[in-house]
């Protein structure tokens, strides 16, 4: 239920940033810009994309200790990398820029870093309590 | 430290701090980056008299308001005080160039005098309403350029009337809006103001050397410091290049839009005859032309370089004391107000 929840708001976060992108290109007299254009694919790929495979692969990760934590980071991630996105994408068709954006980028990038380690070791303790059963059926 | 865990593994109180944390950065970075004005570098001007030099003095300021380091490069040609002005009829005005007393004969599209002669013609081709300046000068120290407030900084803005009234402009054009980005190669009146080349593929720049010859470079390949030292001018950051070598260059690379849009673009036909080129755009009377549109016209007036300056509601074309093209973003008429202009002065 909690993966369904996430997968559906990623869709629609997904759906959000390409009618944005489209509205905003409507009023931007034929300049765009790769970052905004781009965002939903982010959105699908780093959101719906990954919690799919969590459903498909690994449904019991959601029950680890440790899941929230996972979930806040990685989130998180993605929220600061879109705002991002969005910001270069919004200065970029105004022909501006700005020296602050890419802190908003490798800001992401440490929240997801983060967030790969701590899946890894959620992945771990499922394989070890998987492992640790299976010993205990054998016996 | 005990604590913190445990807050950042709660449901909602992570999310909305996240929310908040990104609302503030958000509109801190865009108030920076479109608003809030941020000065560098004052420019003051001194009237160096009979030896016809136009000296500047640039002042960098310090955040706390004081200054702390001062430049002065001089330029060549003469600096005295231009009396062209508004007239809607032929008219003639006395002004001291540097060859001495000459008088200057204007009308609604036209400045003659010795050293200066300015013809603008109105056009209304395929939907586009421009406007050509053909401008003939005698020394290339009549081409000036002027940052508004007559400071270089970022978001500090003026619109070309404004500034081309106080720096006594005969003929005003919009310039590459500087102040918008924090990139690109800047050189004004022979004062080195910012090198940080932008990326590939926006990143040519115009230049204008001490002969008046206007040349492309491509910044991040030369310095800034080797431009000033082999006599450049005048250097403008935007583009992209439309002409060059007395052939269209292909515009397909570039991020400006393609669309039919207002625009500015300046280029040269000869050593000190320039064409400078507005389009009126965004409004029931022009649609605006492509870049493409926009190099045939220079090149059917035999230009040999043409470069492509800041558009849309930018563009913006002066003329004894008045504004003569529509400008218009589109949403609103009347002029943008813009960080700095190119103008033909005295």
């Amino acid at each position: 239920m909690k993966l369904n929840r996430t997968i559906i708001t990623y869709i629609i976060l997904t759906i959000g940033a390409l009618l944005f992108d489209r509205t905003y290109s409507l009023f931007a007299h034929g300049v765009s810009s790769p970052w905004m254009s781009n965002m939903y694919l982010y959105l699908l790929g780093l959101g719906v994309l990954v919690f799919l495979l969590f459903k498909i692969f690994v449904p019991d990760i959601v029950t680890q200790k440790g899941y929230r934590l996972f979930f806040n980071t990685y989130n998180s991630g993605i929220a600061v990398l879109i705002t991002g996105m969005l910001q270069k994408g919004i200065l970029d068709i105004a022909g501006s820029s700005s020296q602050f954006v890419p802190w908003f980028f490798y800001t992401a990038y440490v929240f997801i870093a983060a967030a790969i380690v701590m899946f890894f070791a959620l992945i771990r303790r499922i394989a070890l309590k998987a492992s640790s059963s299976v010993q205990d059926k054998s016996r | 430290m005990k604590k913190m865990p445990e807050f950042y593994r709660r449901k909602y109180s992570w999310a909305v701090t996240m929310a908040v944390l990104l609302s503030i950065s958000t509109t801190f970075t865009m108030l920076d980056a479109l608003v809030i004005p941020k000065s560098y570098v004052v420019v003051t001007r001194a009237n160096s008299g009979n030896t016809g030099a136009n000296t500047e003095s640039a002042v960098n300021e310090t955040e706390d308001g004081g200054t702390s380091k001062t430049e002065s490069t001089v330029a060549a040609g003469n600096n005295e005080d231009s009396s062209a002005e508004a007239n809607s009829q032929v008219s003639t005005s006395d002004s001291q160039g540097s060859s001495g007393r000459t008088e200057a004969v204007t009308t609604d599209y036209s400045y003659k005098d010795d050293n200066i002669s300015i013809n603008v013609e109105r056009l209304d081709e395929d939907g586009a309403v421009f406007y050509v300046a053909d401008i003939k000068l005698s020394d290339v120290g009549y081409l000036k350029t002027a940052f508004a407030n007559n400071t270089f900084g970022r978001n500090i803005t003026q619109t070309t009337s404004e500034m081309a009234q106080e720096n006594n402009a005969i003929f005003a054009i919009n310039g590459d809006y500087y102040g918008f980005r924090d990139t690109g190669l800047i050189i004004r009146n022979g004062t080195l103001y910012r090198d940080i080349a932008r990326s590939y593929p926006d990143n040519q720049a115009l230049t204008i050397n001490s002969k008046g010859e206007l040349e492309i470079v491509t910044e991040g390949e030369v310095s800034g410091a080797s431009l000033i030292d082999g006599g450049i001018l005048q250097s403008f950051s935007f583009g992209p290049v439309l002409v060059e070598d007395g052939q269209a260059v292909d515009t397909s690379y570039t991020r400006v839009s393609r669309r039919a849009n207002p625009r500015t673009a300046i280029g040269q036909i000869s050593p000190l005859h320039y064409i400078a080129i507005v389009v009126d755009g965004r409004s029931n009377e022009s649609s605006g032309m492509t870049l493409d549109q926009l190099a045939r016209e220079f090149l059917e007036r035999g230009a040999t370089v043409a470069y492509n300056l800041d558009g849309g509601g930018s563009s913006a074309m002066w003329l004894n004391g008045r504004i003569i093209n529509n400008p218009t973003d589109g949403r609103r008429d009347g002029e943008r107000s813009i960080s700095d202009i190119i103008y033909i002065g005295k």
